[in-house]
């Protein structure tokens, strides 16, 4: 979602002077708007009105709307709530309660129930990716438990399950319960971040188990391995670089093997995987920090402050795919799925 | 005089001032210590005040130096999220306080970061270079603490100044790569003295300003902050650097330093050691 959206939307409800209660006709109006013209434009009005005045014109437009007029009522909420996820957090929720109340009249519509499950289940994975990527593990855990009391074998929501489970530790904040870390008794920091990606490692070989060509689960579980000091880490991860399509994933698996041979003290190896990531992102920053520390550890110094020089010229720094890795990102896809379903014709 | 490891010179080494000497096929040691007594620097100490084991063989200190070498200061500054307002106001106000008390022959760098690293200015004797883009900082983003202290060692020159880093965060590492034994395993191959000043608790930073020397301080409100910046280049200048040729140890590896005083009436810190 574009920053520049949650910034306008954020500004508007800050600024938002006395707001004029809406009616069914204005509210169908904006859905009209986020369908068809600026969505943008939509979403800023209605984060101007009274939640109230909302929630009843919202029950009442969608008792009488066709299947593609909801679907896009769905997304102006989703979208709003996600806009204000940073400010007003406990809005979000009711935005997404909103969105949530009208995929129910959807699925109530005559042939409405495929459709409708269909959009459900990229909302869940998009709300989860959201809440998840915001730091907020509970909400996305919440969400979480409920997509897949709906959607039981679906590897995406078992994946960003685990995900939930990983960045628990990685942040060190309390992780969801899970049958796996529940048993005997209340264990030492160090016990509980090895269950903690254990469950995340277990949820991935789940995702696995029904899908098993999806290679950022794979990422993600030799990643867990790396960090749990498993040798089977670098298998998954050269599985990664035999099934992946994309540069980011192939880039992470790079990386990831990097920081496995690290960890063994392999340092030749490791300078051989960080380079391969250089090589696919010369202007990420990662590769330039990893591979001059490993050269230093070889004693290779000049080399290291040349890496380090190098990266001090860099007129710009990309996106560096692990730093959303490590903070969470939301489902693009998703989120480019529904927007697309909201605006068709 | 500075190293090619950081701390260890090897052959032809210049040495100025106070005076020039050319060594060949030897190495030099330096260990950059500070002595307190409560809270004040005892000054006026000389070599034979001092005692020095090197892997446990005792050594002789030959020379001991203090606030006459320039220092080579570069600030490392935590420029995420959390500074934003207030907080990052006061940053750049003691971000400017300490540059303004630099010497004439010092140089300093600037290093900001949030999750990128910036190498806003170079080392320079320019103040008003640094003093200008610290009054351009903005502040967003995660922070990656670890990485950006990586980067700045890697940076110092290894030049005749002595180095320091001074490191500021609020916060704890939220996306760095590198792990803390990474970091602190390439303090232990460089000279550099690191000081940390911090809003809130990071064991981090204590555990990197003990291996390299330096000190730490905790600032309770975000108004100390300048007063502590200069407090830690106060710290640096009373500070003496002894200089010793270890005999009778191995050359490679770890080794593990320790000094004292021989009279005792004083606290030394120093790094615990350097790799080789």
């Amino acid at each position: 979602m574009p920053r520049t959206i949650l910034l306008a939307v954020v500004a508007v409800l800050t600024c938002a002077g006395a707001s004029i209660a809406q009616g069914p006709e204005d509210y169908a109006g904006a859905v009209e708007e986020y369908r068809s013209g600026d969505p943008n434009e939509a979403i800023r009005r209605v984060a101007r009105w009274p939640a109230s005045t909302v929630t009843e014109s919202l029950r009442q437009w969608a008792k009488a709307q066709p299947g593609d007029r909801l679907v896009a009522g769905v997304m102006l909420h989703t979208e709003l709530g996600a806009a204000i996820l940073d400010s007003l957090p406990h809005q979000t929720t009711v935005q997404l309660a909103h969105a949530q109340d009208l995929l129910d009249a959807l699925a109530l519509r005559r042939d409405g129930r495929e459709r409708a499950d269909a959009v459900r289940l990229r909302w869940y994975r998009f709300v989860i990716s959201l809440f998840s990527s915001n730091a907020r593990l509970a909400d996305a855990d919440r969400y979480a438990r409920e997509a897949l009391g709906k959607f039981a074998r679906d590897p995406v929501l078992i994946f960003e399950k685990g995900v939930i489970f990983e960045l628990s530790a990685s942040h060190n904040m309390t992780p969801p319960p899970s049958p796996s870390m529940m048993r005997g008794r209340a264990p030492d920091s160090a016990t509980h971040h090895g269950r903690t990606l254990e469950a995340a490692a277990s949820e991935y070989r789940r995702a696995l188990e029904i899908d098993p060509h999806l290679a950022v689960v794979r990422l993600h579980l030799g990643w867990v391995r790396v960090q749990q000091g498993d040798g089977r880490a670098g298998d998954d991860l050269l599985a990664v670089l035999a099934d992946a399509k994309d540069e980011r994933t192939r880039y992470l698996a790079h990386l990831f093997l990097g920081g496995a041979a690290e960890r063994r003290r392999d340092f030749e190896e490791a300078a051989k995987a960080y380079d391969a990531a250089h090589q696919l992102g010369r202007e990420h920053q990662t590769p330039f920090i990893a591979l001059s520390r490993v050269e230093l550890a070889r004693g290779r110094e000049d080399r290291a402050r040349a890496l380090v020089r190098e990266l001090a010229a860099l007129q710009r720094v990309d996106d560096d795919p692990w730093w959303s890795y490590h903070l969470g990102s939301i489902d693009e896809e998703a989120l480019q799925w529904l927007r697309d379903e909201a605006h068709r014709r | 005089m500075r190293l090619e490891l950081g701390v260890v010179v090897f052959a032809a080494l210049t040495v100025q001032p106070p005076q020039t000497v050319f060594r060949t096929g030897v190495e030099v040691v330096e260990i950059d210590v500070s002595v307190m007594r409560g809270n004040q620097p005892v000054q006026g100490l000389a070599a034979q005040d001092f005692t020095l084991t090197d892997n446990g063989v005792s050594q002789q200190v030959e020379s001991v130096l203090v606030d006459r070498l320039p220092l080579n200061v570069t600030l490392v500054l935590d420029v995420s999220q959390s500074l934003y307002g207030e907080r990052l106001t006061q940053l750049v106000q003691a971000g400017e306080a300490f540059t303004n008390a630099l010497r004439k022959d010092d140089h300093a760098a600037l290093v900001t970061f949030s999750q990128q690293i910036v190498l806003a200015v170079p080392l320079t004797s320019d103040r008003q270079r640094i003093r200008s883009a610290l009054t351009h900082i903005d502040a967003s983003g995660p922070t990656a603490l670890r990485d950006a202290v990586q980067f700045a060692i890697q940076l110092d020159p290894r030049d005749r100044a002595r180095s320091l880093l001074l490191v500021f965060t609020d916060g704890l590492d939220t996306v760095s790569w590198l792990t803390e034994d990474a970091v602190l395993d390439t303090v232990g191959r460089s000279g550099a003295v690191i000081h940390a000043v911090r809003v809130g608790s990071d064991g981090f930073l204590d555990r990197l300003t003990r291996a390299a020397g330096g000190r730490t301080w905790s600032a309770t409100s975000d108004r100390q902050l300048r007063e502590l910046f200069t407090r830690a280049l106060d710290e640096m200048r009373a500070r003496y650097l002894l200089t010793y040729t270890p005999r009778g140890v191995d050359t490679a590896g770890w080794h593990a330093v320790k000094v004292l005083l021989k009279n005792g009436r004083g606290d030394v810190t120093a790094r615990p050691g350097y790799s080789r």
